[in-house]
């Protein structure tokens, strides 16, 4: 039976490991250190008690703001990792509501946005239907393989949890000028250079 | 001098070239760097410092000697210029010889007191050491010179971390007094609070911790902490019932925390194990109730898969057999009902904590089996074992009439039982367990998936790799069916395919623009994949017995250890400018290097180990001997149509199959694989390869320039660290750390430091004696790593051998035997006489003969290299199988493969293990894979014949061998449970 708790330094190797082995999209260790050592508590995982291994993580970070449109803080999920052979367990719903309270409480993030795959169904229903995300707008191309991701946003505020809007919301009025959020996709680009 | 001195030696013109020189040396652009240092040279010829930097730049292009002769000549035009001496250390601390860099730096220090960035290196270099007090010291120079908050996190942690925790609570309450409201970020501020109470924690201040996390509650934003944190105190105090509450709060937020439910548990006064039958039903009754909508803790946990499995955590399984069944069957229930895939991975949790394991897997396996059968036969669940909830399990089921199921059920049952079978090393019946569910439901996945790892199991790799492959071209877009399947293949021996397989995400053609230019190899190098090329180099050296290529992979996942290491101290500065809390930063000095515990890092250091000692003998003996040729004859005389035919009906699937993904991404699939499969037939590595690889796939320069018994001594070194750097030590680690002693001396016979090599055979000795008398109910792991221990025990008697042979052991002082023979035997005799486990002596020599002709066996091809046939005739009349596989070990050690091949055959011969209906094809390919395997003596690897894994085929033919391989099952887990 998996463990669900907030990741720790000794974790981000066999996060990366979990990653590897079940996303396209992977990172160096830089990328790992760089989300621990600012917003560590934005991390969490789960792992199997007896041997440690971690067999699904979230990972996500506070954005960057654009100061000249005031723009609110808000979390990015970076990247988002359940193994194959443990899904159906609600492991990544878990998961990703500890990380949305750790950057709503903590950073005093009003949202959350991420990116996902036009074909992940799974992760989409996961998203909109249980988590109560809305669909923010779509990024044609985004992927390197040439998929289109779309940039969904969740308010942190956990009241909002129990009142679910099924809809997709149309594509928001006000053109975003800010980079988007960390997908899973490019946000290596952005990786941190020393 | 410090570093302004060194600058005030150019004229005023040329600084800023000189700056230009360091950014371009930092920003590792060495065209300019060596543009500008040929510049300065010519004006100032004797300029110490451009020496050094440019030595520097050299070394980082990987150009040792120019680097080294630059540094030197350099240092000795400016012996006292604190920045000669800090680049000799960044040079030694990025050749990984950190304790030089440290000892530069310090030399630097001596002539720069004051430098930050000499300081900064140096307390880098004292984490590295473990050297805690000193790290004290250097931060606190540090923290004086210039207080900001990076300075002060340096110096808090140094402090915790050497285990002065009242000097850290001191600075960092000093800290805290530096805090402005509204100028100070919040959550610094709740970061440092929450610390300071972790602090007066670890000094078991409980009640001051509780005190000052009360009163600075408003400030800490992260409530999940305090709230743990607090309730953890409360508990400590022993003030249970408000501890409790605070559980309460935890679990609403995450039900699937372990430690929440245990501390829950405790607080409701339950004991970890619940023995009487009145906590037993008080703890069914609290899981019930948490359980159901409403209840008096304020938590409703009704979906959460922890919750059905917790009451089965803390019972006695043996006192309460049938309450044990009856959770088992609700939660199993529930979770069909779910379609849970991991259903196994649900329960293995509760057979792994049980106190008595054989009995919880019996119970399971009637209530699984009977609810097998009965949806099978009547698409019902059994009414003796269907509960409305928890709770009803305390008693008997009401339920009269069988439920009627949703047909899926039958997947989801049978996957439970299969893993269980498999758990308990029946991995044929686990076999044909999940082949009549595939039969049911060809199209579930995660059958295919669970057929593979069987297969693997039972030792049949490429049945293994075929399952896989089957459940990965069920869903092309998923990466981790692409990952397995490329895996499975590279594990046995099907390099090219499960490249081919990889390639389909890590090819260029769909990545990122700005990488295009890497191979598929190179990608999973940059990403840090060490699982590639372990697995490499493991598929390669036992399936193709391809020495260089599978160094070369184990070198390469050493080297992306390096890599991540480097990363790792790039980002210790940041995480004291970024960090907003001490605890970061304690943690990664702390555990900078665990990481490399991984298996994938240790592994590969011990397969360099073998393999250089394996070449060094090579060398020695101008390849007189090459163990592993047998076995490329053996690959060669079977040649690859085999391969090459599933190979032909993988791409041929592929094409039949619909095509789901874009038509372009496959074809550049398809193309970049034919390119692939051409360059590798043709034998040339692709031009990336050449560039990144650089230039050798099959590692013949590498084993050309390698010094091996060097490496083994630092490969040595490096797994001694990794033993002592163990949270929890295990029995293995610690036979582990006795064979290192036996590799140290089998490293010093070589160098012909007999002295030394007695010394630690003697050492060696001394420690098995230890093991020895290990307490019995460590006898399990005993034999889990008995095999081992026995390979190792004969090896140190080689050694002990060899040793008096040439007077390194004084025989007179060891009794007057006359004898080298006599005294090891004396030794072999005294370990052995009164063995600490029945395993033990059933599975050791049973004969003084067998003994003989081991050693003179041994001594006539290793010591002397001279292939004696009488002597192999003498040791072939006293062989068993294990004592077999021991030689071909030690003989492959020392590249004999043609002997090594006789021992085995011959032992093989002698056990007779034959597999029922088994063709002479068959039966060949299955020895070569055997062979490839056992010699390491690494159980974890060891794939065995299916045979072993079947006493009752043996048991007949051999009752003693039956015995050995049942203590065989034990030692051999499936062996990649723990990676799953």
């Amino acid at each position: 039976m998996v463990n669900c708790r907030p990741g720790t330094f000794l974790d981000l190797i066999s996060m990366q490991n979990c990653n590897l082995t079940n996303l396209p999209e992977n990172y160096s260790m830089r990328f790992y250190l760089y989300h621990y050592l600012v917003n560590p508590e934005m991390i969490q995982i789960a792992e199997l008690p007896h041997s440690h291994k971690v067999i699904g993580y979230v990972m996500s970070r506070m954005q960057e703001r654009n100061n000249i449109q005031k723009e609110p803080p808000y979390g990015g999920i970076t990247s988002v990792s359940i193994l194959r052979t443990y899904r159906k367990m609600g492991i990544a719903h878990r998961l990703m509501r500890c990380a949305h309270r750790a950057m709503g409480e903590i950073y005093g993030a009003e949202y959350v946005s991420l990116h996902v795959r036009e074909t992940n169904t799974a992760a989409k229903h996961l998203y909109l239907k249980t988590m109560g995300y809305h669909l923010h707008e779509p990024h044609i191309e985004y992927y390197a393989d040439g998929e289109t991701a779309y940039e969904l946003h969740c308010s942190t505020k956990r009241e909002l949890f129990e009142h679910v809007s099924r809809k997709y919301r149309a594509k928001d009025g006000n053109q975003q000028t800010g980079e988007p959020g960390g997908g899973e996709g490019k946000s290596k680009k952005r990786r941190k250079k020393k | 001098m410090t570093f302004q001195d060194s600058v005030n030696k150019l004229k005023n013109k040329d600084r800023s070239v000189w700056k230009e020189f360091v950014t371009s040396i930092e920003d590792k652009d060495f065209k300019n760097a060596m543009k500008h240092s040929d510049y300065l040279l010519k004006i100032y010829p004797n300029h110490g410092e451009t020496m050094c930097f440019r030595g520097l730049a050299f070394g980082y292009m990987g150009m040792n000697e120019t680097a080294k002769e630059l540094l030197d000549k350099g240092l000795a035009c400016d012996p006292k210029s604190s920045r000669s001496w800090h680049t000799y250390g960044v040079y030694y601390a990025y050749i990984k010889d950190f304790r030089q860099a440290e000892v530069c730096y310090k030399k630097a220090l001596e002539f720069d007191p004051t430098s930050e960035i000499i300081l900064r290196d140096v307390s880098q270099m004292q984490i590295m050491h473990h050297e805690w007090n000193d790290l004290v010291k250097t931060r606190q120079i540090i923290m004086l010179q210039k207080p900001d908050k990076a300075s002060w996190i340096g110096f808090i942690a140094a402090n915790a971390i050497s285990g002065n925790n009242e000097q850290a609570l001191k600075a960092l309450n000093s800290y805290i007094g530096t805090f402005r409201d509204g100028v100070t970020p919040k959550e610094e501020c709740s970061g440092m609070f929450l610390y300071r109470a972790e602090l007066l924690q670890r000094m078991k201040r409980y009640d001051e911790a509780l005190q000052v996390l009360e009163v600075t509650q408003s400030a800490i934003l992260d409530t999940v902490s305090w709230t743990k944190q607090h309730s953890d105190l409360l508990f400590l105090l022993n003030r249970k019932e408000e501890a409790s509450n605070g559980y309460c709060d935890l679990l609403s937020h995450n039900s699937e925390n372990m430690e929440y439910h245990a501390r829950f548990l405790e607080c409701q006064g339950l004991p970890s194990i619940c023995e009487t039958a009145e906590d037993s039903t008080k703890l069914v009754n609290l899981y019930s109730s948490l359980m159901s909508p409403t209840n008096t803790f304020g938590v409703s946990m009704p979906r959460s898969v922890r919750c059905l499995i917790e009451p089965l955590l803390h019972l006695n399984h043996v006192t309460q057999p049938e309450l044990t069944q009856r959770l088992f069957a609700f939660a199993m229930f529930t979770l069909c009902e779910r379609g849970v895939p991991s259903i196994w991975k649900v329960f293995e949790d509760v057979v792994i904590s049980s106190k008595n394991r054989k009995k919880t897997i019996e119970l399971f396996d009637i209530v699984s089996t009977e609810c097998c059968s009965s949806i099978e036969t009547n698409s019902s669940w059994p009414a003796k074992w269907r509960f409305a909830n928890t709770s009803a399990c305390l008693s008997a089921s009401t339920e009269t009439d069988p439920v009627e199921v949703d047909p899926s059920f039958i997947l989801f049952a049978k996957l439970f039982c299969a893993y269980l079978a498999d758990y308990c090393h029946q991995h044929a019946k686990a076999v044909s367990i999940i082949d009549s569910a595939i039969e049911h439901t060809p199209t579930m996945i995660e059958l295919h998936v669970a057929r593979a790892r069987f297969m693997k199991h039972l030792g049949d790799l490429n049945e293994a790799a075929e399952s896989m492959n089957r459940a990965h071209m069920m869903d092309e877009a998923d990466r981790y069916l692409n990952v397995k399947a490329a895996k499975y293949y590279i594990h046995c021996g099907k390099l090219e395919i499960g490249e081919s397989i990889n390639a389909q995400f890590t090819d260029p053609a769909n990545r990122d623009e700005d990488r295009t230019d890497l191979t598929p190899a190179d990608y999973m190098y940059d990403e840090q994949a060490a699982w590639y090329f372990h697995t490499t180099g493991k598929g390669v050296l036992f399936r193709r017995g391809e020495v260089g290529r599978a160094l070369k992979a184990f070198v390469r996942t050493g080297e992306i250890a390096d890599d991540i290491l480097n990363d790792m101290i790039d980002f210790q500065g940041f995480g004291l400018r970024r960090g907003s809390s001490v605890k970061p930063f304690e943690e990664m000095s702390l555990y900078m290097e665990h990481f490399t515990l991984r298996k994938e890092y240790v592994e590969s250091v011990w397969w360099m180990i073998v393999l250089d000692l394996m070449l060094d003998w090579r060398k020695k003996t101008q390849g007189k001997h090459n163990a592993f040729e047998k076995l490329n004859k053996w690959y060669v005389e079977h040649p690859e149509d085999e391969v090459k035919k599933e190979e032909a009906a993988t791409t041929e699937t592929k094409e039949d199959e619909p095509k789901s993904k874009s038509k372009k991404k496959k074809s550049k699939n398809a193309e970049a694989k034919e390119k692939m499969e051409a360059a590798h037939q043709q034998g040339i590595p692709k031009k990336e390869e050449k560039r990144r690889m650089k230039d050798d796939i099959n590692g013949v320069e590498l084993i050309k320039k390698r010094d091996h018994v060097a490496e083994v001594e630092k490969n040595i070194e490096w797994l001694r660290k990794r033993l002592g750097m163990k949270l929890e030590k295990t029995f293995d680690d610690e036979i582990k750390s006795v064979m290192l002693d036996a590799l140290q001396a089998e490293v010093s016979i070589r160098r012909d430091k007999m002295d030394d090599a007695a010394r630690h055979a003697l050492k060696t000795v001394g420690g098995l004696r230890k093991l020895k008398s290990k307490p019995a109910e460590e006898v399990e792991d005993f034999a889990k790593s008995l095999y081992i221990a026995q390979v190792l025990v004969h090896s140190v008697l080689m050694h002990l051998f060899v040793l008096c042979e040439k007077k390194a052991i004084p025989l007179d002082a060891n009794g007057g035997k006359p004898t080298a023979f006599t005294f090891v035997w004396g030794q072999y005799k005294s370990f052995f006489d009164n063995p600490a486990s029945p395993t033990e002596l059933t599975t050791t020599l049973k004969s003084k003969q067998d003994f003989l002709s081991l050693v003179l066996a041994f001594e006539g091809c290793v010591v002397k290299d001279e292939t004696d046939i009488d002597v192999v005739k003498i040791a072939h009349s006293g062989f068993d199988r294990q004592m077999g596989e021991f030689f071909y070990y030690r003989l492959l050690m020392v590249d004999m493969g043609d002997l090594a091949e006789k021992f085995i055959t011959a032992a093989h011969e002698k056990a007779k293990i034959d597999v029922e209906g088994e063709t002479s094809e068959q039966h060949e390919r299955r020895m070569a894979i055997l062979h490839s395997n056992v010699f390491t003596g690494s159980t974890h690897d060891a794939v065995l014949p299916p045979a072993l894994f079947q006493p009752e085929l043996l048991s007949t033919a051999d009752p003693q061998l039956a015995q050995a391989l049942q203590t065989f099952q034990a030692i051999a887990p499936p062996s990649e449970k723990e990676t799953d």
